[in-house]
């Protein structure tokens, strides 16, 4: 990977000090203390929304929200859930560029985003124009108007990954404490959303049981046959129609039939 | 039920199966607990190691757990032919009937 040193001494890059943070904010340059009362406070309150509110899609728009005050030289930010190692999709968008870079990296594949899914907990595009690393990607994405991009890993989970990422309309927008601010606001946003996983994933989980418990039931009593024989029957049926388990007991307890071939192609 | 593998032979080979998709405990886990699997976490990690007996029946749901696991990942890409032809194709172009189509 290109070095953020090479471009950001490079004649004709604006500096990131130019962005528009306060210069005491950033005197000591060596790990953003100066603001920290500030940042603690805004991130303290964000660690409390995120606790508070149970609907993620709100949640999201509150990472997104804080990122863009702590980082002013952001000009928009997102989060963005990548699928099965290739789909990327906004989510709490705060502008219509973040759904631009997505749909361009889902299409061609390839991207910082995609990179900070499942290589890299921070991705830095110092410079869009300058960028060999995805050389289509960076033409394409420079076009749409952003310039320089930090991807912060949220995420990795199966084939989904989520990252929070910021843009700027200038190239070499983001500094030293922008990288350190987006860390702090990233670390912050894994653990709610981790959090949230968690419990939408068992109460998922529970409604499943339940659903499986009746249909095994149903067959017990059915066919006078024991639990094990009753999960057996499901299990079958569920591989040989490639179907998850839970759909074929959803079905099962719905109509009373269980499938069990894969309906023939024509 | 009678099984057709001893019991030994089917928990390795999901150890294993597990391990070469690169699946996580957790994971594993949540899907198994899902589908009414009732061994905490750390049981099915001592079943995996060969330390905890599962019953056939929480066996065969720890099984059915990661092959739906398996299933749902991304399959490779795959490299693409020179012409999109079905055996159908071919024997209907050189005019045999001795290849099933």
């Amino acid at each position: 990977m290109n070095t953020r040193e090479d471009r950001e001494s490079a004649p004709g890059v604006p500096s990131p000090a130019e962005g528009g943070v306060d210069a005491a904010e950033r005197a000591d340059g060596s790990d953003g203390s100066g603001g920290t009362d500030g940042l603690a406070r805004r991130l303290g309150e964000l660690a409390r929304s995120l606790h508070d509110e149970s609907d993620l899609d709100t949640r999201l728009v509150d990472v997104v929200q804080t990122a863009l005050q702590l980082i002013p030289e952001a000009s928009d930010a997102s989060i963005s859930l990548v699928k099965g190692r290739r789909r990327v999709e906004p989510r709490a968008a705060s502008g219509a560029l973040p759904g631009v870079i997505d749909d361009i990296q889902s299409e061609i594949g390839q991207g910082p985003c995609l990179d900070a899914a499942f290589r890299q907990r921070l991705v830095r595009v110092a410079d869009m124009g300058r960028d060999s690393r995805w050389p289509i990607f960076a033409r394409r994405a420079w076009d749409a108007g952003a310039r320089s991009m930090l991807c912060f890993q949220l995420f990795v989970e199966g084939d989904t990954m989520g990252a929070l990422n910021l843009y700027a309309g200038v190239a070499g927008a983001f500094g030293q404490e922008a990288e350190q601010t987006g860390a702090l606001v990233a670390t912050h946003a894994a653990i709610a959303l981790s959090d949230a996983k968690e419990v939408r994933g068992l109460n998922d989980a529970l409604v499943n049981r339940d659903l499986i418990g009746q249909a095994k039931g149903i067959l017990m009593e059915r066919y006078k046959i024991s639990s094990h024989q009753a999960f057996v029957l499901l299990s079958s049926a569920s591989s040989s129609t490639n179907t998850r388990l839970t759909d074929v007991a959803a079905s099962f307890v719905h109509t009373g039939d269980l499938a069990t071939k894969r309906p023939p192609r024509g | 039920m009678t099984r057709d593998i001893p019991a030994d032979e089917q928990r390795r080979l999901t150890a294993h199966a597990i391990k070469a998709a690169g699946l996580t405990l957790q994971s594993v886990w949540e899907r198994y607990f899902g589908i009414t699997g009732n061994a905490d976490m750390t049981e099915i990690e001592a079943h995996l190691y060969g330390a905890f007996p599962l019953s056939d029946e929480e066996a065969d749901i720890l099984t059915h757990a990661v092959n739906e696991l398996i299933n749902e990942m991304p399959a490779l890409p795959r490299a693409p032919y020179s012409t999109h032809l079905t055996t159908a194709d071919v024997v209907r172009e050189i005019g045999s009937t001795g290849i099933d189509s």
